[in-house]
């Protein structure tokens, strides 16, 4: 087992590395940044009261426990830093380390050593936990550093290991009932986007559905507000429980095999499957229709809790809220901030679809294509137009379920469609890199959107100016949004970046060698 | 008539590695030609300039006498291909894949889709992740012989088939040579080469070191002679063009180079001859032949 732990950390050391250190040093940035944003307590209080009168932030980070530096702290990264990054990254790798082994058919290789069968799955909860755990030891002992309370330090560190640990075991059940690594992602994530769509509809409802998930449990141990320890058992029970049943399943069923047995399949193709988008389209409908869904249903939530709150919504604090952010109607706002932060999520998504041209690329799935009278770019075509049709399913999806459920279809949709281009331009980037540097196309994209999340972070604690700001797509498309003003020119010229960089990258793909 | 593949002082270097190094190739129209060589030698990386997947460092590479790189699209519709390490959509069908690439070169004869299933005994409707790397080959091999490509360039082909699906593969060559077809066959399997091919190309490092029939490379090549004499042989050793002699009593066995056989005939009768055996050289003692060559250079 010691030597399977070790291929493990060996295999992934840096991007190990780089998810510890980044997460333990995410709280005492935001610490340092509250600290500097709201000096003292009565500009910490008007903060405070600004959230619980603003659904949005209610549904994407919960109640203010606290108005205090530690509990600004806590309120921004408990359930966004721990259960939304820990928990996703947590889950990307343990699939990695179990299914997609077991797909390629190294995990063979390992099995017919003398490794018990159980190893491969031990090792790698092994290696998630203590993961886990170093960036919960590191998270107290830089927040301790920076002088914040101890025991909130403590807790807010043991939030970090649970939820990473929970979804650790989320991801070990999901590579046991499905045989493909992409299938287990997709089950763990939706469960991650279910328990925060059911915990924003518990949030700005205050019901009970706050302590139906993870999120709610998260925010409720309320570091440095007077910690509960008892709900850090809320996550300790079903990792435990989730963690037996990945070893019952594992030890029933054969490597290789998921629960879910495959089925045979048409012996034929289809009369539509003759050409590069549509295969495209064969490979990639099935997550595109489940993005689209998902996101539907979410907007169809939001939008529904919107509604039952409507006339409570109306009092004079929100309605200065709403003033200072461009004005309108409440739900406006509220739906205005709310398509913000899920914008971000759709421009992953999009950055993801982008990437698996590279994926198919390296598999050697490319060649097979290209070697037929297919040129490149065609081929790289097909695969963007699936991409962009998902986003755009996606984005709309979104607006119209929000937008049914509030009574106001068109006005939702059309304040959600305005986010397309930054959307786009963000896989824009991702395909500009893929022509020209295709190795540093994952890593260079996904730290151009975490930046652009980061900065969103730094802006709100003003530590950065408006001018820097800015240089966020979204932040570009939310600021004439609110205005009422300049929308128009800010999409169209998003869009044509977005258009010249995707043909940047179209001409380096048609100019270099193939993997 | 211009040959289907010509290229002539190919190089291609990924950093400081060399891994053509001025490659010499020719395939003529309707020949099985065989792409010799040990693993890294450079065969795959010759055979994806060839499909312009990557861009020769220099030299000249023509396809149809046109240019690999910039005419590719054009190209490919006359050339069917089957990759060394055969990948393939994990959710897709060994079916829907080989439909999907006969249509992507414009269409394939369902008729002979068919028949090569029933012959190769594909279970077309398993999906891709399901099969071995045997019935992934086979898939493969379905959709390019079922194509009417004028070329079929084969990287490795039978590496993952049983021994019957092998022999079932060389009859499909032969039936596609007899059709008229050229066949650009990579390899390392020699006696697979040897029963299939008209002529051969040895690449080692990068370069060839042979390029002709396989008459010719025999004929180029030492004569295997053992006899039994009637008693011991005398002078032989002395005699230029014989390689490794082994005397034992009155047995004699050595490698005559083609200029020396005369000489040791007359030798060996001098001897009186009780019975005598020549046979030319295998592949294999040919391939390996220019491999220690290189090695003692």
């Amino acid at each position: 087992m010691r030597e399977v732990i070790w291929l493990y950390l060996r295999r992934d050391r840096v991007s190990l590395l780089v998810w510890i250190v980044l997460s333990a040093l995410l709280p005492v940035g935001v610490a340092a940044g509250s600290a500097g944003a709201y000096p003292d307590q009565a500009t910490r209080d008007a903060f405070a009261a600004g959230v619980a009168s603003n659904p949005a932030e209610l549904a994407t980070r919960g109640p203010v426990f606290a108005a205090t530096v530690g509990g600004l702290t806590a309120w921004t990264v408990a359930a966004s830093g721990a259960v939304i990054v820990g928990g996703l990254v947590s889950v990307l790798f343990i699939v990695r380390w179990t299914r997609s082994e077991e797909q390629a058919g190294r995990r063979e290789l390992l099995g017919s050593t003398m490794l018990g069968r159980q190893v491969p799955l031990a090792s790698a909860l092994v290696v998630a936990v203590g993961a886990n755990l170093a960036i919960g030891v590191l998270v107290a002992v830089l927040l301790i550093a920076y002088g914040l309370p101890v025991v909130g330090s403590v807790a807010l560190g043991l939030v970090y290991v649970v939820a990473g640990v929970l979804f650790a075991t989320v991801g070990a059940v999901a590579a046991q009932v499905v045989e493909s690594a992409g299938g287990a992602r997709a089950i763990a994530l939706v469960v991650l986007g279910a328990a925060f769509a059911v915990s924003a509809v518990g949030e700005v409802g205050r019901t009970w559905l706050v302590w139906a998930t993870p999120f709610g449990w998260a925010r409720r141990v309320q570091a440095f507000a007077g910690e509960r320890w008892w709900v850090l058992l809320l996550f300790v029970v079903p990792a435990a429980v989730l963690a037996v049943g990945a070893f019952a399943l594992s030890a029933r069923r054969d490597v290789g095999a998921g629960l879910v047995p495959a089925r045979s399949g048409p012996a034929v193709a289809g009369p539509r499957l003759r050409s590069p988008l549509a295969l495209a389209w064969r490979l990639h409908h099935g997550a595109l229709w489940g993005w689209a869904a998902g996101l539907t249903a979410l907007g169809l939530l939001l939008g529904s809790a919107m509604r039952s709150l409507g006339t409570q919504l109306d009092t004079p604090a929100f309605r200065a809220l709403g003033a200072a952010l461009g004005g309108g109607d409440p739900a406006e706002v509220f739906f205005r901030f709310v398509l913000y932060v899920l914008a971000q999520v759709v421009a992953a998504a999009a950055i993801a679809a982008v990437l698996r041209m590279r994926q198919q690329e390296t598999a050697g799935l490319a060649d097979v294509v290209l070697a037929g009278p297919v040129a490149r770019v065609r081929w790289a075509l097909g695969h963007l137009a699936v991409t962009a049709a998902g986003v755009v399913l996606a984005v709309a999806g979104l607006g119209l379920g929000a937008g049914v459920a509030y009574g106001t279809p068109l006005s939702v949709v059309g304040s959600t469609l305005a986010y397309l281009p930054a959307c786009l331009l963000f896989a824009a980037v991702a395909v500009a890199l893929y022509g020209w540097a295709p190795r540093l196309a994952a890593p260079v994209a996904w730290t151009l959107l975490g930046a652009a999340l980061v900065l969103d972070l730094l802006g709100e604690f003003r530590v950065v100016g408006r001018a820097v700001l800015a240089l966020s797509p979204f932040v570009r498309t939310l600021t004439p949004l609110t205005a009422g003003s300049g929308l128009t020119v800010a999409l169209v010229g998003m869009a044509a970046v977005a258009a010249a960089l995707a043909a940047v990258g179209l001409t380096g793909l048609r100019r270099r060698d193939m993997a | 008539m211009t040959a289907p593949v010509v290229a002539r002082g190919l190089v291609k270097t990924f950093g400081h590695v060399r891994a053509l190094d001025g490659l010499d190739l020719e395939v003529h129209a309707g020949e099985v030609h065989g792409f010799l060589g040990p693993n890294g030698a450079g065969k795959t990386t010759a055979i994806r300039i060839l499909l312009g997947l990557l861009r020769a460092t220099s030299g000249r590479i023509e396809l149809f006498g046109g240019d690999p790189w910039a005419d590719a699209t054009a190209l490919h519709r006359r050339l069917a291909y089957v990759p060394g390490d055969v990948t393939l959509w994990p959710s897709l069908t060994g079916g829907e894949v080989i439909d999907l690439l006969g249509r992507l070169r414009g269409g394939a004869d369902p008729a002979r889709r068919a028949e090569l299933l029933e012959r190769f005994e594909l279970d077309p409707r398993k999906r891709c992740r399901t099969y071995s790397k045997g019935n992934r080959q086979k898939v493969a091999l379905v959709a390019a012989l079922a194509s009417d490509a004028d070329l079929l360039v084969l990287d490795e082909p039978t590496s993952g088939l049983d021994p019957l699906m092998e022999a079932e593969f060389g009859r499909a060559v032969a039936q596609e040579r007899d059709r008229g077809r050229t066949v650009l066959l990579s390899s390392h399997i020699l006696s697979e080469v040897e029963t299939l091919c008209d002529r051969v190309s040895i690449i080692r490092a990068g370069r060839t070191v042979e390029s002709a029939t396989l008459p010719e490379l025999r004929r180029s090549r030492r004569t295997v002679v053992t006899a039994e004499l009637a008693s011991p042989p005398l002078g032989l050793e002395r005699l230029d063009g014989v390689h490794d002699l082994e005397v034992h009593g009155t047995t004699v066995t050595c490698r005559v180079d083609p200029g020396g056989l005369d000489a040791v005939l007359h030798a060996l009768t001098a001897s009186g001859v009780r019975s005598l055996t020549s046979r030319p050289p295998s592949l294999e003692e040919l391939f390996l032949a220019h491999y220690r060559e290189e090695v003692t250079v």
